[in-house]
């Protein structure tokens, strides 16, 4: 009874072993879509929970690599301690988080990673940085750079990245909707060229002063009563506050792009440690 | 004892489950593809290929996994999965065949150019079992889809002497599609509103724009007549203007249109009677 018992778990692992392989092969063949059946289709009941360790990290890894970052966080978490690349498992569950922008998630889940000995330590600290500079709270990044090493390759260039970031961010001044919306009031178009957009303040300022000559026509020719007046004068109001508008959102639109810029440089930097590290 | 026992048991079944995989997933595979189930078929055909027991298991896999994609319509997967796995054959003779199926993906999957080069690949790397007439065939079709009538008929030549069949049947490539000119449309369009329209065959797009660009013309000289003349310039010229040269840009996409249609229409002819010559002499 017990041989047999032995031979059917060890068969067992033997085919959790091979199925992964298949896995792996039919992703270097670049066969995605059946590489994620096979995976979705293994039955978890049978599997031991170090095959489950297995399992959850090639699903998550699987997901990673195809981008589907809410997916990869879900199963990359469920690794357990026990398994070898638990910790590869749980920093880029944390990563997936931020990417996402689940920053609270991401902070408690880093802080929670149990490192062993310096160089994790950074990397944790490394990490925690990036989610603060992301947040924009200052306050903690400056915690937790103090324990930015600059000497280890894995993040040595990230690290000084992070400084520079952190120096700018503190530099830039946000510009405001409401002066933007002043400036094309007074002359159409100003307001853009103010939010950094010259072009559009050029596109901006033609219909508006094309609009308002051909109303101040209709008026000077046709008096109140000329229909052309009329007309002309409604297109030149609809221009005009919407040029107003449209200054006002594209100083938000800029603050957010500017943002973006931002927080995709920290992601990109908050990233490339992690392949060095666990490559 | 009991651990040798064990021990042999665990060798036993573990060489039992590998030796019988390959051949337990062909038919496991073979089951699904009479089922209609071609996307879990292909994985088991896979699964075949990644034991790779013995050529055999791996030429049926290959055509079996090639089939249900097939079936499946992804033309140009199966493109690329007889380039990754077209190697794994040892046979020339077989590796032909997939080269042929692999001419036929590429052509399925809009892939003309390919299609050719492919062929020319085989016929240089297989010449002892390529089918000349089958790879003719295939380049003519595929240089009718790209509209390279004068080297379709060069080879349809080639392929009518292929089964001694008088050449004078290549008439059908002396009749080739009048295409209109592009450049011809923008320029009527440029000089008479409507005009380029017109020469792509579309009067009731030429009438209309004729309509607008006149009511703006209109509109500025009565305009310019009762001296609004900002209103004149700005509005009756700006209407006049914008749907002006937008009318250029829309003859030229009219005669792009105009002349698919027409070089598809003289394909379809051709791809019909070449073909049914060819099922002539199958």
């Amino acid at each position: 009874m017990w041989p047999l018992f032995f031979c059917s778990v060890h068969a067992q692992q033997f085919n959790f072993t091979k199925e992964i392989k298949f896995v792996r092969y039919l992703q270097e063949k670049e066969q995605f879509s059946e590489a994620e059946a096979v995976l979705n289709n293994v039955d978890t009941v049978l599997l031991n929970p170090a095959q489950k360790d297995s399992l959850y990290f090639e699903k998550g890894w699987f997901a990673y690599s195809r981008k589907q970052l809410d997916t990869a966080a879900r199963f990359l978490e469920k690794v357990s301690e026990q398994d070898r690349r638990f910790l590869k498992a749980a920093f880029f569950a944390q990563y997936c988080n931020t990417f996402q922008k689940r920053f609270q998630e991401a902070r408690s889940g880093f802080s929670l990673i149990p490192v062993t000995d310096s160089i994790q330590q950074e990397l944790k600290n490394f990490q925690l940085a990036g989610l603060s500079l992301l947040q924009r709270d200052t306050i903690a990044y400056r915690g937790y750079r103090k324990g930015f090493g600059y000497s280890n390759y894995v993040m040595l260039k990230e690290e000084h990245s992070f400084e520079q970031y952190y120096t700018e961010l503190l530099a830039i001044k946000q510009r405001s909707p409401a002066v933007a919306g002043i400036l094309s009031a007074v002359v159409p178009g100003l307001g853009k060229v103010y939010a950094g957009k010259k072009k559009q303040g050029l596109g901006a300022f033609f219909p508006v002063v094309t609009a308002g000559l051909l109303t101040w026509e209709a008026y000077n020719r046709g008096g109140i009563k000329d229909a052309r007046f009329w007309i002309y004068g409604t297109l030149f109001t609809t221009f005009y506050i919407g040029n107003i508008w449209g200054s006002v959102s594209a100083v938000s639109i800029r603050n957010q792009e500017l943002n973006r810029s931002y927080d995709n440089k920290i992601l990109f930097n908050m990233h490339i440690p992690l392949r060095n590290f666990f490559n | 004892m009991i651990i040798r026992f064990c021990l042999t048991c665990i060798f036993l079944s573990a060489i039992f489950l590998t030796e019988a995989q390959g051949e337990q997933f062909l038919k496991q595979a073979s089951v699904e593809e009479a089922q209609g189930a071609w996307y879990k078929a292909g994985i088991s055909y896979d699964r075949v290929l990644f034991c790779q027991e013995n050529q055999e298991q791996v030429i049926i896999a290959v055509s079996g996994k090639l089939r249900c994609l097939k079936k499946q319509q992804q033309f140009r997967e199966a493109g690329k999965f007889i380039k990754e796995n077209y190697q794994l054959i040892d046979s020339d003779s077989i590796r032909y065949r997939l080269y042929e199926q692999w001419i036929l993906c590429a052509y399925l999957s809009d892939q003309q150019e390919e299609a050719i080069s492919l062929a020319d690949q085989a016929l240089l790397l297989y010449p002892q079992y390529c089918n000349q007439q089958w790879l003719l065939y295939f380049k003519i079709l595929c240089l009718n889809e790209l509209n390279e009538w004068t080297m379709a008929q060069q080879n349809y030549k080639q392929w009518l002497a292929g089964y001694k069949i008088d050449s004078a049947e290549a008439i059908i490539y002396e009749k080739l599609p009048v295409l209109k000119n592009e450049n011809k449309a923008a320029w009527l369009s440029t000089v008479l509103p409507g005009g380029g329209q017109w020469y792509a065959g579309k009067p009731l797009e030429a009438m209309t724009s004729i309509l607008i660009q006149g009511l703006g013309i209109y509109y500025g000289i009565v305009s310019f007549e009762t001296k609004y003349y900002l209103s004149a310039w700005l509005v009756g010229g700006g209407v006049f203007g914008s749907f002006h040269f937008g009318s250029v840009r829309r003859a030229e996409e009219l005669v792009r249109q105009y002349n698919k249609k027409k070089a598809a229409s003289f394909n379809s002819t051709l791809r019909q009677k070449i073909s049914d010559q060819m099922n002539q002499h199958l």
